[in-house]
């Protein structure tokens, strides 16, 4: 190891460790990187080509050195060095000197690579792993256009390069650049876009040979020491993490690694090329855009005839005046040239358009964070806002990158026109910009927009495994990507419950209604408030009712559905109801949550957020009648009366009788049932006095309820009526302050 | 307090608390809860309990603050509740003892009374006026004009009440305005009298003034006097005090006239004018009884001063003077001149707001219901302007595309192997929509629907068979002869139709079920091909040959597949404008519109009685509804955008048609059958998806129709018994008249029991 590279190893390391936050670890190691500068500024002359690096690092690491302990750096940052440590990001020391250049690089320290995964080869296959040295290095124009693959089944990346060497004279895109150095080592760093940064992947000098004649690695038919490509290959199979058993990616994707030029994916559609192909070749010829293309699945005789390979990846050359384009083929067989080009006029057979466009907005922001997987809930994802803060419609290109983790993972970046960038609570909330996107197991996912003025936007990130992304923003003007809030600033903690067996009353059709889990919220300042509540179930059908109360009945569960009180009367819906209510007066509400249907058993979350700071509280309301509690039921046996005869033992006891007919065995009636009028009066037992007289019929659907206060222990009667002598039961259910005894 | 004028005494109320009953009201009917408004309701429950305690002869300024005070918050009330919100009670004292009292369920009387009561405050104020000094005088004359004036306003709110054609409401008869004109021209007559009296303490005023100003003082109590007569509440004592009042004043203008004549020489018309003063002081001493004493003897002075210059003046003219002495009727009439008018308090017409309005915020339930109701209107345009017509446009769309083989025919011929992008489409679009399980969802929701419907049918013949039951029972029970209730057949002729008509719409419904569900399973095992994704549906289409086409006829199928290609555009277009749409109903909610359209307007959205006119927020919606003007344009032009599309599309494969003439291979033909076979396919299940929405549709409007019948059912049910006690109650009334009548005849007597008293142990007593 030279002293640049252990300079480079405690530099990196200090990076680390600031980025977990071990500051005095990062400090050390910073100190030791310093020290090392310093012997050997000691040591050179000032005349040495050497001593002005020497001071570019000194200068880069005493004010790197001095940022170490200010936390000043962002998440998105700290992901950056603690998500890949095998491939660390690439350092800018100054303009011209960076952590991939060849000076940190021990030329002729022995190195083998520790990666076994390289050594993975195609099955039936003996391959031998040789040494090779770089030299001369070469890279003359033709030896790089007649780069091909053979035996390796890599064709989007060989696709890609050779994209990037064909238009090499009017992309001033460098593929000899990505490698350091330019000569025989035994360690290469290669600098690739991947995992959210520009990093770099170090290699051995050690290439796969096969006992056959044939090639593992890119080679050029007109140049066959050309080896340095097929070392960028080898890092690449390293970040791909399946060595030489590569079972392949896609050309856009490949393209994007290499060159960092933003990646799109068309689908062909119907047999035809996209509309904007016309444009998008003439940007070709600009070198604006890169251009391939990708087969589908083709039978061996169809491949046969139409002179196309299944699932094959190719560059595209040249259009014809007939529309015909004629593709470049990375892969040759036994160096038989004249498969090389095709010319194809129709597309039946096309599948992909791949399209990497060179980066010209001005502006890029980003960042990365973890997703922890296919999530119960909607707005758990992961969400990020935009908002163009100018007056002018703007292009904005949204970027999302899956890090590398050797999983198929499904993702998917959704975008919504939110109101100021709000959480998205449910896929339909907001006008879904995207929407004929899908799902996709490509790395990478590019949403380009067009946002409008003052406007905000939501980026819905869905994986389906748990993995780390890199999400960036490239726009002309300063467009953040800020992680988006609910509505209001102010949240509740989440209430978690389940609807079971004796709390699921289904809808307000339904006598039961009333049982449903209930929730008391005072509002102490007038306030805007979010609720959202969600089933575990996606298919549970589901909805709230939200009532103005009193505060004397705060926490006394439902007794009626009143129209009159209720504040919104939204429909029911599978998994789902949210509603944001404006400017509510400060008072009292109470909240029931139900299911569309009786007894239905499935866990809920409710959601609260509110606009001003400590102006809603929420509490559960218990559904018991009281403390003590009994149940009867009386058959009615065509009387149109009964007695209920009951002891209390202490004095004041607060006592409520809930009252509720039933026509049949089932333990709730619908709205249509028969219900008939019921009253009912508490009288003293002994004197016969009355206590509570309640003349008034009800036909509630939700039963009778009567409250009383009972001064003195006694024994006293609940005289229940009905209006008409008829058939069927009833169900006196009696809530007690104090202990009480049924004695009939 | 001088006793020589009278006051109108302040009416009495029966105490109530103002606030509470408004707090129950507010609880039963509207939107917010009564604890929003405690404040509100607290500070008229004060008010009321003040103005209540008000007392004669000891109110003061602050008696004028507290009913004035009371008066706004009245107005308050009346702009947010309905007429007959509460039940007031009110006393009236202008009779002998208390009358009434009069309970009125109208916010409008209450403030009559309120207003009644300020007339007595100012009637009560003008007496504390001082007689003696000049400001005294001219204090009590506004005072009295104040009262006159609130009285006057009396007559014009009851008169606008009588003229309005609708009045339904109860206006108490001391209201009506023989009464309240005698009291109003009563207070006119004792500020005239004010000003005369004033006039009789300024030397330099001559006969002539105040002999017209005592004229004019007679006849306001003449006109008290006429009214005063015709009304039943004004008792004798005031009718006679007016009455001594009218030819006291008539006597004193004529007395003064006599003078101005003696100084001018005539003297025989100054006899003939004492003689009219002396026979007015005969008529007012025939009203004397049970007038006060100080009034009487005010009468008795002038009288026996008339009488005795009128003796002398008939002596002198007749031995001195000998001029005719001409009859009362050649007498030159007094000119009355008046100096007062009825003065309603500026404040009772355009009262002062002086604090925040009461009930400011208090949303009456209509407000909501109007805004629910134009939700539901907004909803339902939604969907038969924008929805349904897509879902028509789309399925038409496909059905044409189907007939046409496309895009299968070119699919067929262009790609031998894979799925063509059609196929690939159906399949993603029906697997997100839920693929066939949804469709059976739906199938058993309907069901479950259907049911329902069913139930509530059921439901509704229940409540009639229950009370043709009842009926019989009863019928049996009391015989034919005295049961002389309806049958059930007849009573409930319109609802039996109903449910009749109501059984003919769901067996029609349930036809259709059956045609959709012969349907589905058509098309069920190809959905299921659909539904298994890549591996069914490419072994169910197969390959075939690959044969190039020329480019003739690959320039043919180019420009017919750019025409296909352009439905899915148009379909996609469509998908993201119903998403758009749904999106801008639900963020335009039209509650707050509502809302700010009745706090701005709410003067004018009340009706006479004092309820709000929902037809008055029509304006809401209209405006509301234009915001999706822009949409219906889009209609307009994707429905053209269609037919057009169509043309080419015909055009394109006609010439398709006519210019394929190579015979294709067997499996050519075997690929294309299968596709067109899985687009007809597609195409089916459109249609199906649209019968199942539409059948839940008409099931789920069924039971919001069907649960109104029933709950006319039970409506009806209700009013049977009802009626069917009070003629059990009728029966068992005349049967016991005819048992006592038996009794009396044969025996002394009979225990009675005591009515209204309610034991559990009895029975229950519905009388």
């Amino acid at each position: 190891m030279n002293d640049l590279s252990q300079y480079l190893y405690f530099i990196e390391q200090s990076h680390l460790n600031q980025s977990a936050g071990r500051i005095e670890a990062s400090k050390k190691d910073a100190i030791a990187a310093i020290k090392i500068l310093n012997t050997l500024a000691k040591t050179l002359a000032k005349e040495d080509k050497c001593y002005n690096i020497v001071q570019q690092l000194s200068r880069y690491t005493l004010a790197y050195y001095d940022q170490i302990d200010k936390d000043g750096l962002s998440l998105s940052t700290k992901m950056e060095w603690l998500g890949s440590k095998s491939y660390m990001p690439l350092i800018s020391f100054s303009s011209s000197l960076n952590s991939a250049d060849s000076k940190f690089i021990a030329i002729n320290e022995m190195y083998i690579d520790p990666d076994s995964n390289l050594e993975q080869v195609p099955d039936r296959l003996s391959v031998g792993f040789k040494n090779v040295t770089i030299q001369p290095f070469g890279s003359t124009s033709h030896d790089l256009t007649d780069l091909y693959q053979d035996l390796l089944a890599n064709c989007s990346f060989v696709s890609s390069v050779l994209s990037i060497v064909d238009s090499q004279a009017k992309t001033s895109l460098k593929l000899q650049d990505l490698i350091s150095p330019h000569g025989p080592s035994n360690k290469y760093k290669i600098v690739f876009n991947f995992n959210g940064a520009r990093r770099v992947v170090c290699v051995d000098s050690r290439l796969p040979f096969p006992n056959v004649d044939r090639s593992l690695f890119l080679s050029s038919f007109s140049d066959h020491s050309l080896y340095w490509p097929a070392m960028v290959e080898k890092a690449f199979l390293k970040v791909m993490g399946e060595g030489y058993a590569f079972s392949g990616s896609n050309m856009a994707m490949d393209t994007y690694l290499l060159s960092g030029w933003i990646p799109e994916i068309i689908r062909i559609r119907n047999n035809m090329l996209p509309p904007q192909f016309e444009t998008l070749w003439k940007l070709l010829q600009e070198g604006e855009v890169l251009l391939g293309v990708g087969t589908g699945k083709l039978s061996n005789e169809l491949a046969k005839q139409l002179n196309l390979i299944s699932h094959h990846d190719y560059t595209m050359v040249s259009m014809n005046s007939d529309g015909s384009i004629v593709l470049k083929n990375p892969w040759i067989e036994r160096e038989n040239i004249n498969t090389r080009f095709i010319t194809i006029d129709e597309f039946t057979h096309v599948k992909s358009l791949y399209v990497n466009w060179k980066n010209n907005f001005r502006m890029c922001s980003k960042v990365t964070f973890i997703h922890r997987g296919s999530s119960k809930y909607f707005f758990e994802n992961p969400q990020y806002s935009i908002t163009n803060k100018s007056d002018e419609i703007q292009d904005v290109w949204l970027l999302l990158e899956r890090h590398l983790s050797g999983e198929d993972i499904s993702i998917r970046l959704g975008v919504y026109k939110s109101e100021n960038g709000d959480r998205v609570l449910i896929p339909n909330q907001f006008e879904f910009i995207n929407a004929s996107d899908r799902d996709t197991n490509n790395r990478l996912y590019l949403v380009k927009l067009k946002i409008e003025p003052r406007k905000s936007y939501t980026a819905v990130v869905t994986s389906s495994s748990g993995c780390t992304f890199t999400l960036s923003c490239l726009s002309n003007i300063n467009t953040d990507i800020v992680k988006a809030r609910f509505a209001n600033p102010n949240s509740l903690p989440v209430q978690e419950d389940e609807w079971d067996i004796t709390n699921s009353g289904g809808n307000w059709s339904f006598s039961s209604f009333i049982n449903n889990p209930q929730y008391s919220i005072e509002i102490t300042a007038e306030s805007n408030l979010q609720l959202a509540l969600f089933s575990n179930s996606p298919k549970t059908v589901v909805n709230f009712h939200l009532f103005h109360s009193e505060k004397g009945s705060i926490n006394i569960p439902l007794r009626t559905f009143d129209k009159k009180k209720l504040l919104l009367h939204e429909n029911y819906n599978e998994g789902y109801q949210i509603y944001h209510f404006r400017n509510l007066q400060p008072g009292y509400y109470k909240l029931v949550l139900s299911t569309f249907d009786v007894g239905v058993r499935d866990g809920y979350q409710l959601l609260a957020n509110f606009s001003e700071v400590s102006s809603v509280k929420i509490s559960k309301i218990w559904n018991h009648l009281g403390l003590f509690t009994e149940k009867r039921q009386i058959e009615w046996s065509n009387s149109n009366r009964f007695k209920l005869h009951f002891s209390v033992d202490n004095f004041k006891s607060k006592m409520t009788f809930h009252i509720q007919h039933r026509n049949g065995a089932n333990e709730y009636e619908s709205s249509s049932s028969y219900r008939p009028g019921i009253r009912a009066s508490i009288f003293h037992a002994r004197t016969q006095a009355p206590i509570q007289i309640n003349e008034n019929w009800s036909e509630s659907l939700y039963g009778v309820f009567v409250d009383c206060f009972l001064e003195w222990p006694g024994e006293f009667i609940l005289l229940v009526e009905r209006f008409e002598q008829g058939p069927g039961r009833c169900t006196v259910e009696i809530g007690s302050s104090t202990k009480f005894s049924l004695t009939t | 307090m001088n006793t020589n004028l009278l006051y109108v005494p302040l009416r009495q109320s029966r105490p109530i608390d103002m606030g509470s009953e408004l707090r129950e009201v507010i609880r039963k009917d509207y939107f917010q809860t009564p604890s929003s408004f405690e404040p509100d309701l607290m500070r008229i429950s004060n008010a009321r309990n003040k103005i209540t305690l008000l007392t004669n002869e000891t109110i003061s300024q602050k008696s004028e603050i507290l009913l004035k005070e009371y008066y706004v918050y009245l107005l308050a009330v009346m702009k947010k509740f309905s007429d007959g919100c509460v039940e007031f009670g009110w006393y009236g004292t202008l009779t002998y003892g208390p009358s009434g009292p009069t309970k009125s369920r109208s916010l409008k009387v209450e403030l009559w009374n309120i207003v009644f009561q300020l007339g007595s405050f100012y009637s009560q104020m003008a007496l504390q006026e001082s007689r003696f000094t000049d400001d005294g005088l001219k204090n009590a004359c506004a005072l009295f004009q104040q009262a006159a004036g609130c009285f006057e306003y009396i007559c014009q709110l009851v008169k606008r009440e009588t003229d309005q054609s609708s009045n339904s409401l109860a206006i108490p008869r001391d209201f009506y305005g023989d009464t309240v004109l005698c009291l109003k021209f009563l207070m006119l007559a004792q500020a005239q009298e004010t000003i005369w009296q004033k006039a009789l303490g300024n030397t330099t005023l001559k006969d002539t003034v105040i002999a017209r100003l005592s004229m004019s003082t007679s006849d306001l109590y003449g006109q008290a006097l006429e009214y005063g007569n015709r009304s039943d509440y004004i008792k004798l004592e005031w009718i006679n005090h007016i009455g001594v009042k009218k030819f006291h004043f008539k006597a004193a203008a004529y007395y003064r006239m006599s003078i101005v004549s003696q100084d001018s020489f005539e003297y025989g018309e100054q006899v003939a004018l004492l003689r009219v003063a002396s026979s007015s002081c005969d008529s007012a001493l025939k009203y004397k009884k049970y007038v006060t004493q100080l009034v009487v003897e005010d009468l008795r002075g002038l009288n026996q001063t008339i009488k005795d210059v009128l003796r002398g003046a008939e002596k002198d003219n007749d031995l001195v003077y000998i001029k005719p002495v001409p009859v009362e009727k050649d007498l030159k009439p007094i000119a009355a001149v008046s100096m007062v008018k009825a003065t309603v308090p500026s404040d009772l017409e355009t009262p002062v707001e002086t604090r925040k309005s009461l009930f400011n915020d208090l949303l009456p339930y209509i407000v909501i219901q109007v805004a629910q109701a134009f939700r539901e209107r907004q909803d339902k345009y939604i969907y038969e302007r924008f929805v349904e017509p897509i879902q028509a446009l789309n399925n038409m769309l496909v059905k044409f595309i189907t007939e046409r083989g496309l895009p299968a025919s070119i699919d067929a011929l262009q790609q031998s192997e894979n799925l063509p992008d059609s196929i690939i489409q159906h399949s993603q679009e029906i697997l997100a929509f839920g693929g066939t399980d949804i469709i059976e969802d739906s199938i058993t929701e309907i069901n479950k629907l259907s049911m329902e419907c069913q139930q509530l049918i059921d439901h509704c013949n229940g409540r009639l068979t229950l009370d043709a039951k009842e009926e019989d029972m009863m019928r049996q029970r009391h015989g034919r002869e005295h049961w002389n209730h309806q049958t059930t057949e007849v009573a409930a002729r319109a609802l039996i139709e109903r449910i009749e008509k109501m059984i003919q719409y769901l067996d029609q419904a349930r036809d259709g079920d059956s045609c959709v569900l012969t349907k589905y399973y058509e098309i069920k095992p190809y959905l299921e091909i659909y539904c298994g994704g890549y591996k069914p549906l490419s072994e169910f289409i197969p390959n075939s040959d690959y044969s190039k086409v020329d480019k003739n006829m690959s320039n043919i199928i180019t420009d017919l597949r750019n025409a296909v290609n352009q439905v899915s555009v148009l379909e996609e277009q469509r998908k993201r404008f119903l998403s758009q749409v749904e999106l801008k109903a639900r963020e335009h909610n039209i509650l707050p519109s509502v809302i700010e359209e009745f706090k701005s307007k709410q003067n004018e959205m009340y009706d006479e009685n004092g309820n709000v006119n929902e037809r008055s927020f029509e304006v809401v919606y209209d405006k509301h509804i234009k915001l999706f003007s822009k949409e219906m344009k889009f209609m307009e032009s994707t429905k053209s955008t269609q037919i057009s599309l169509e043309n080419d599309i015909d055009t394109l494969n006609s010439r398709f048609i006519s210019d394929y003439n190579t015979r294709s291979s067997d499996s050519q033909v075997k690929r294309k059958e299968a596709l067109q076979l899985l687009e007809a396919v597609y195409s089916k299940y459109l249609e199906v998806i649209s019968n199942l929405s539409e059948g839940s549709k008409f099931y789920n409007d069924f039971l919001v129709k069907g649960n109104g019948v029933l709950s006319e059912c039970e409506d009806y049910l209700n009013q049977r018994r009802l009626e069917s006690r009070e003629l059990e109650l009728t029966i068992s009334k005349l049967l016991r008249k005819e048992v006592e009548e038996e009794t009396r005849a044969t025996s002394v007597g009979a225990p009675i029991t005591k009515p209204g008293i309610w034991s559990p142990d009895q029975g229950i007593k519905f009388d």
